[in-house]
């Protein structure tokens, strides 16, 4: 390209966006009017979308304090000679190494024994003993499942020296913490004297206003000992982090990580998770689109006005022979502009909104979901873009020799 | 094959109203056509036609070999861009653009802008130091100016002005008038639509639009007989002035405005155009001796006999020299004893009745 021709093709490009900046700036209160309408849509959709990120973050931390959202538990093939299917506690090894460990995922093994409980000191008010069932466990990472259980006292059991009793239990045995608990097999084997009992100071009583209330927790080895079940585990409830998908997901991941492990969700608080998010989607898409369809109206209007107003301009843009084409590509690139402007400015303002509703509505802390500045803007451009489709067609049909008459 | 060639065209509107009925018109290359007509006989519509703004009813339009019927739509606005350009009553600028910037939006529907060149078209035109103002900030002339800059940017073939000095007062009717002269020394076809008389005559070739119909084409329009007289008489003072039988054009300040009545009056054989000069014909040479005779005796008259102010003559003879008929002139002449000359000192050329010297 000679430098003439290159002088020549700058020029073209710096009129081009000349009469593209004149032409905004020379119809200011319709630019206006058109940048306000698509700011408020705009706006308004990514207070919506960063509303939504944020309560879905919310709901699916609120989920999670619920409890285990997944359980492993024996296949169907394990422990079928024993009375309750146990499994291997290699399993948590695995499960640690293996991809489908996710951060943040809490992992409690668990192994339910029915054991004989009696208070230490005896009480002649109470029964000699009385059966209860037994929970082996690391009770610090299921108390990291269950953050919103209720516990009087410590919930560090010392090793394999100290237990939580159930609200229920303790009452029953007028025990409280720092007294201690008996407990023994159901069925004692015989001369073993040492699997044949274990007393444990009760480090803190838990109350959950369910099952736990009449369960007694001990750490696993002690639990593992005192039955001759060493090595083996009834189950493991994890808690993943994530939305329903992503739990999905990692239970997907886990069966065909382990297998012979039976790996299921908790359906009642995953699909819980799932109704309320969906619900709460539902709503702002719904709201998202009542928007777009006005502030998609009051485009059309604003841009046929802005082509009407600019009918002789046109006319005479196209009496010195500019083809409909460019015509189209001045006016689309106009309100292209004007959308890329209003998203911009939108997303500012609908994450301050985002934020304050957020804050006074459902007390969540909204934080910047970055991922919507782009989405917004993108779709605010094409919004503008789609809109100006109709004026564009108005500005095609332009006839010059009627219009430069004055008809 | 004329530049231009109009054949049977019609135009309705609505398929009813028709605004041109079955004109045929050709022009050539570099011709300056003025097109005349009342309001409403159809000018507009034919100028439009021809630029491709409007498409004919029927009838076929060529130009420059081209049959416009033929051009699809992309077609015809790279035809508007690159072959014509038009001169508006209305200038048609776009109002957010500078003059510069008017100018170069021609450039850049045509091929590619250069600020340079649309700089140097707005100088031709007088506005140099105007460049930059909108057009709400130019005069009407000024504003007409640039459209007459934008018309020529691209040089092209055929210029349509549409009443060009429609809007605008004597100096600038003047220099607008004055561009378009150079436009069509220049080699530009101009199609000139006018109701302006005087402006017509400014053209090569007058035709006139009524009803839509081509009412008529050349031959000397009524009540020009007196304009025709004068520019004979400007003739014969120019041939007197530099002492040459054939007298160039630029030395007849009266052509440049009169350009259809002289071309006319070649027609009728009253002048005859040899190049950029022109000589009084056989016809031409008695009529314009016989007005200058009764002017130049009339101004004796008043001057020898009446006693009239040297400056009040030349008005006054004016007056009466068109109702002198022969006789009374040859009378006149021996009444003031065959005068030699006006008194200006001007020859009064002899008559019948005048003695041999």
């Amino acid at each position: 390209m000679s430098n003439r021709d290159a002088r020549h093709s700058s020029g073209s490009r710096t009129l081009f966006w000349r009469i593209w900046f004149r032409s905004i700036s020379g119809k200011r209160s319709q630019a206006a009017l058109a940048l306000t309408s698509l700011l408020v849509g705009a706006a308004l959709a990514a207070a919506l979308l960063n509303l939504h990120s944020g309560i879905q973050r919310k709901m699916t931390e609120e989920f999670q304090s619920y409890g285990a959202n997944v359980v492993l538990a024996p296949g169907s093939a394990a422990g079928a000679s024993e009375r309750a299917p146990l499994m291997d506690e290699a399993v948590l090894e695995r499960l640690a190494a293996g991809p489908g460990r996710r951060s943040g995922m809490a992992v409690a093994p668990m192994l339910n024994a029915v054991m004989r409980i009696s208070r230490v000191p005896a009480d002649p008010r109470l029964p000699e003993f009385e059966n209860v069932v037994a929970v082996g466990t690391n009770f610090s990472a299921l108390r990291a499942i269950y953050p919103g259980w209720r516990i009087e006292g410590s919930t560090e059991l010392g090793g394999n020296a100290a237990c939580v009793v159930g609200a229920h239990v303790a009452r029953r045995l007028h025990a409280r913490t720092g007294d201690a608990i008996r407990l023994a097999p159901d069925e004692a084997p015989a001369g073993d004297a040492t699997r044949a009992q274990h007393v444990f100071p009760i480090a803190g009583i838990l109350s959950t206003g369910a099952a736990e209330d009449d369960q007694v927790f001990v750490p696993l080895d002690a639990l593992q000992q005192m039955t001759g079940l060493a090595g083996r585990i009834s189950l493991v409830e994890l808690n993943v982090p994530g939305d329903p998908a992503e739990i999905e997901r990692t239970v997907q991941a886990l069966g065909k990580e382990l297998p012979g492990v039976e790996v299921r969700a908790v359906r009642s608080v995953v699909e819980s998770e799932g109704k309320v998010l969906g619900t709460i989607r539902g709503l702002l898409v719904s709201l998202t689109a009542l928007i777009i369809g006005i502030v998609a109206l009051c485009m059309v209007a604003t841009m046929t006005t802005i082509v009407l107003e600019r009918k002789r301009d046109i006319a005479v843009m196209k009496a010195l022979g500019a083809t409909d084409r460019l015509i189209a590509r001045l006016f689309l690139s106009e309100s292209a502009a004007l959308g890329l402007l209003g998203g911009l400015a939108g997303f500012g303002v609908g994450f301050v909104a985002a934020r304050i509703l957020g804050q006074r509505l459902f007390e969540v802390a909204i934080g910047p979901a970055w991922w919507t500045l782009p989405t917004v803007c993108v779709a605010t451009a094409a919004l503008a873009v789609a809109t100006t489709a109709l004026p564009v067609r108005i500005a095609r049909a332009i006839e010059p020799a009627a219009v430069l008459k004055g008809e | 094959m004329a530049f231009i060639e109009i054949d049977g065209l019609t135009k309705r509107f609505n398929n009813s109203v028709a605004a041109l009925r079955g004109v045929t018109l050709a022009a050539e290359k570099g011709e300056w056509l003025a097109v005349m007509g009342p309001s409403g006989s159809g000018k507009s519509t034919l100028l439009n036609i021809l630029g491709c703004l409007d498409t004919p009813s029927e009838g076929r339009v060529t130009i420059g070999g081209e049959n416009l019927a033929e051009l699809s739509a992309g077609a015809l606005a790279r035809f508007r861009a690159e072959k014509v350009g038009f001169v508006f009553q209305q200038f048609h600028l776009v109002p957010y653009l500078t003059a510069v910037e008017n100018v170069m939006l021609a450039q850049y529907f045509h091929s590619l802008a250069d600020e340079a060149e649309a700089a140097e078209a707005l100088r031709r035109v007088g506005l140099g130091d105007r460049m930059d103002h909108l057009p709400s900030q130019l005069s009407g002339g000024e504003q007409q100016r640039v459209c007459v800059a934008r018309a020529l940017i691209n040089q092209p073939n055929l210029i349509l002005a549409d009443e060009p000095t429609g809007n605008l007062d004597e100096v600038n009717e003047a220099i607008v008038m004055g561009l378009l002269t150079e436009l069509h020394r220049d080699g530009h076809t101009i199609v000139m639509v006018t109701h302006d008389p005087e402006i017509g005559r400014m053209a090569e070739r007058r035709i006139e639009l009524h009803h839509g119909r081509l009412a008529e084409v050349a031959g000397l329009p009524a009540g020009e007989e007196e304009l025709i007289d004068n520019l004979l008489k400007a003739v014969w003072h120019a041939r007197e002035d530099f002492r040459q039988e054939i007298v160039a054009l630029g030395n007849v300040p009266e052509f440049e405005k009169n350009r259809a009545t002289f071309l006319l009056m070649e027609q009728e054989q009253l002048v005859q155009f040899d190049g950029g000069a022109v000589t009084l014909t056989r016809q031409g040479e008695p009529r314009a001796r016989g007005l200058i005779r009764r002017h130049r005796l009339a101004e004796r008259l008043f001057s020898d006999t009446f006693g009239l102010e040297e400056s009040l003559l030349d008005a006054n003879a004016c007056r009466i020299e068109h109702t002198l008929g022969p006789e009374v002139t040859e009378k006149l002449c021996t009444f003031l004893h065959h005068p030699l000359t006006c008194p200006h000192g001007s020859p009064i050329p002899r008559g019948a009745c005048c003695p041999a010297r």
